[in-house]
C-alpha cells in the first residue's frame, strides 16, 4: 500500500489545475477522466517533470513542494508513456539495460529475466526498438520501466495507440503487474472499458480537478453519468455463477433475488464470484415481468432515485438485492408509467458483459 | 604539412599557414566547449529571452567584419576592460597577439558552431530527456548517454563548419591581430599582402591552396551530413 498526496495548483492560460487528495494505491488505480481533464499533468506532477506547480507527497516522504523538489531521475518510479518513447537507436537489450544500469538497487524482488518472461519479450531482444509493432513497443516499455525497480509504476494511456487485440492482450498483462512484482500502478485513461477491466481504484477528474476517488464499483455506481461519458453510465454487479447451459452456451449468474444470463464459451465452477458489467442504456424498465420478449434477464428491483437531465432523458438509479443499477430511459417513458423511488419494478437488461472474476 | 611544399609556399606564407591551422585547431575546440551549454540553453528555452540570445549569437553572420573587429579592438586593447584585466594577469596586451585572435576568432565563429548543435539538441527533444530521467538518468547522464551520441552530426558539422569559417576569416582578424608574422598573420592577410605589392605568383598558390581546403572540407560536411541522415533520422 503506497500513500499518495496531492495538491497541485497552476494554470496554462484558460486551464486551471486545482488537484488535491490523498489516496491510498494499491493494485491498479485508474486516473480517470475525458480528455484535457488534467490526467496527464498530474502523472507528469508525480513523475517530476512539472515543477512549482504544488505538492506531492509519496508515503509521507516530499517529492516537490513550494521549498523542496526531488529531481525525476530520484524519484523510485517507472513511467510508461502513451507513445511508448523506446529509444530506437538502441536495441530492445540496450533499451533494457539503459534502465538496468540506473536501477536503484533493490535485491531480488524485480529481475532481468522476472521482467523479460512476464512481458514475453524474449524473442525481440536483438532487434532494433524502431522496428517493432505498437503492442511490442508498449511491452518492451513497460519492462524498461520496470528495470529501474521502481515503487510505483506511472502508466499514461499506454493503450491509446493500439487496435482492439494489441490492446486486450496488454490490459491482461498490465493487470498482472501488481501482484508479479508487487508494485503498485497509476493508470491514466478516458476509456471505462479498459478500467473497469483492470482496476480495483478509480481517481476521477474533471476539469482540472480531483472530484472524486475510490474502489471501482462504489465509484462506478456514483459517479455522475456526465463524467463517465453519458452512455458509458452503468453499473458493476456481482453475483454467483450458478448452472451453465451448454446447448446454448449461456451462464447463469445468481444475484439473490434474480438471474442474469451472461453469454460464455466455457462454464464456471458454481459459486465463482463474477463481475458483470451492466450498461445504462441497456437497461429497460417494466411494470410486471413480461412474457414474449426476447429479451431473458428480467430482475425484480426497486426505484430509488429519478435523476432527469435537460432534454429527453433520464437515468432511473434501481437496488437489486443490495446492488445498484442505472436505467437509462426518456422522461417521457418515466411520466407515462409513473415511476416513482420506492416503487418496485422489472428491469429488462438487454446485454450483460463479463467484467472479471473475483478470487 | 607546411613543411611539404617548401618550394611552392615562401617561408613567411609556410608560418601564416601554421598559424592559421592553430588559430583553426584552437578556435574549433574552444568553440566546441562554449557553443555546446549555449546551444543546450537555446534548445530548450522558451519565452522572448530566447529570442534575444538567438540573435545575439546570429550577429556575427550580418555583421561587417570590420564592425566585430573595432569593437573587439576597444574590448581587447590595453585600456578595454578585457585587455587591462588581461595585461595585469599575463603582463602583455591580447590586442595584435595570437590569443587575441582566439577570442575574435570564437567570438566571429560562434553561430558556425551554435547552430548546427542547436538543431541536433532540437532534434533530441525534451521528451527523449524526460524518458531518460524517468530512468533515473540525471541530467549530465542523459546529455552524455541520449543526447551526445543522437547529436553526433551536429558535433561533427560544428566542429567542421567552424574550422572552416576560420579558416576563411580576414577582417576580423585584421582589425584585432594586425599582421605579425608568425604570431598574428594568417593565409587570408598573406594573400592580401602579396596582392597589394603585386605578387600575383604567390597570391595564387595561396589562394588556391586555400579554396581546395575550404572545397573539401565542405565536401566533408555534406557527404557525413547524407550518411548520418539514414541512420539517425
Amino acid at each position: 500500500m503506497m500513500k499518495l498526496a496531492l495538491d497541485l495548483n497552476t494554470d496554462y492560460g484558460a486551464f486551471l489545475l486545482r488537484a488535491r487528495g490523498e489516496f491510498a494505491l494499491d493494485g491498479i488505480t485508474a486516473l480517470f477522466g475525458p480528455s484535457g481533464a488534467g490526467k496527464s499533468t498530474v502523472l507528469n506532477a508525480i513523475a517530476g517533470f512539472r515543477p512549482g506547480i504544488g505538492t506531492v507527497e509519496v508515503n509521507n516522504a516530499v517529492w516537490q513542494n513550494t521549498t523542496d523538489f526531488v529531481p525525476p531521475h530520484r524519484r523510485s518510479i517507472g513511467m510508461v508513456f502513451q507513445s511508448g518513447r523506446l529509444f530506437a537507436h538502441m536495441s530492445v537489450a540496450g533499451n533494457l539495460r539503459y534502465a538496468e544500469r540506473r536501477a536503484q538497487d533493490d535485491g531480488q524482488r524485480i529481475s532481468r529475466k522476472m521482467v523479460i518472461d512476464a512481458l514475453g519479450i524474449g524473442p525481440l531482444l536483438s532487434q532494433s526498438a524502431g522496428t517493432l509493432s505498437g503492442g511490442e513497443v508498449q511491452r518492451v516499455a513497460i519492462a524498461r520501466a520496470l528495470m529501474t525497480k521502481p515503487k510505483l509504476m506511472l502508466m499514461d494511456e499506454p493503450l491509446a495507440a493500439l487496435d482492439r487485440k494489441a490492446k486486450a492482450d496488454l490490459l491482461g498483462l498490465i493487470a498482472s503487474l501488481p501482484e508479479l512484482f508487487d508494485i503498485p500502478v497509476l493508470f491514466v485513461s478516458h476509456q471505462l472499458e479498459e478500467i473497469t477491466q483492470i482496476a480495483s481504484g478509480l481517481i476521477a477528474m474533471r476539469d482540472g480537478h480531483i472530484i472524486d476517488h475510490g474502489p471501482l464499483e462504489k465509484m462506478l455506481e456514483t459517479l455522475d453519468p456526465m463524467v463517465t461519458g453519458r452512455f458509458e453510465a452503468g453499473a458493476l454487479i456481482v453475483g454467483e455463477a450458478g448452472r451453465f447451459d451448454t446447448e446454448y452456451a449461456m451462464q447463469a449468474i445468481e444475484l439473490g433475488a434474480g438471474r442474469l444470463w451472461l453469454p460464455m464459451r466455457t462454464q464456471m465452477p458454481v459459486g465463482t464470484a463474477v463481475r458483470v458489467r451492466l450498461r445504462a442504456r441497456d437497461v429497460s424498465i417494466a411494470l410486471q415481468p413480461i412474457q414474449g420478449l426476447s429479451i431473458r434477464n428480467q430482475i425484480p428491483a426497486q426505484i430509488i432515485n429519478i435523476e432527469s437531465e435537460e432534454g429527453s432523458f433520464a437515468e432511473v438509479v434501481l437496488r437489486c438485492d443490495g446492488q445498484t443499477l442505472r436505467a437509462r430511459t426518456t422522461r417521457k417513458s418515466v411520466a407515462e408509467l409513473s415511476l416513482q423511488p420506492g416503487m418496485e419494478v422489472i428491469a429488462l437488461v438487454k446485454s450483460v458483459a463479463f467484467d472479471r472474476r473475483l478470487q | 604539412m607546411a613543411m611539404a611544399f617548401p618550394e611552392f609556399l615562401g617561408p613567411d606564407d609556410q608560418r601564416a599557414l601554421w598559424t592559421t591551422l592553430q588559430l583553426a585547431l584552437v578556435s574549433v575546440a574552444l568553440l566546441l566547449l562554449i557553443a555546446t551549454p549555449i546551444a543546450w540553453k537555446l534548445a530548450f528555452a522558451r519565452g522572448r529571452w530566447k529570442a534575444v540570445a538567438e540573435a545575439m549569437v546570429a550577429l556575427p553572420l550580418v555583421l561587417p567584419p570590420t564592425v566585430m573587429g573595432f569593437y573587439l579592438l576597444i574590448l581587447l586593447g590595453p585600456a578595454g576592460p578585457i585587455g587591462s584585466w588581461w595585461v595585469t594577469l599575463t603582463g602583455s596586451t591580447l590586442a595584435f597577439s595570437f590569443e587575441g585572435l582566439v577570442i575574435a576568432s570564437v567570438l566571429h565563429s560562434l553561430p558556425f558552431a551554435v547552430q548546427p548543435l542547436q538543431n541536433a539538441f532540437e532534434t533530441v527533444g525534451r521528451e527523449r530527456l524526460e524518458t531518460a530521467a524517468s530512468l533515473n538518468a540525471s541530467p549530465w547522464d542523459a546529455f552524455f548517454s541520449i543526447a551526445v551520441p543522437l547529436s553526433l552530426r551536429g558535433f561533427i558539422t560544428a566542429a567542421v563548419l567552424s574550422f572552416a569559417h576560420t579558416l576563411g576569416e580576414f577582417g576580423v582578424l585584421l582589425m584585432v591581430g594586425g599582421n605579425i608574422p608568425g604570431e598574428t598573420r594568417v593565409i587570408s592577410i598573406a594573400i592580401y599582402e602579396h596582392v597589394e605589392v603585386l605578387d600575383y605568383e604567390a597570391a595564387h598558390n595561396l589562394a588556391a591552396l586555400l579554396l581546395i581546403i575550404a572545397f573539401v572540407i565542405l565536401l566533408g560536411v555534406y557527404l557525413t551530413n547524407s550518411r548520418f541522415r539514414t541512420r539517425v533520422g
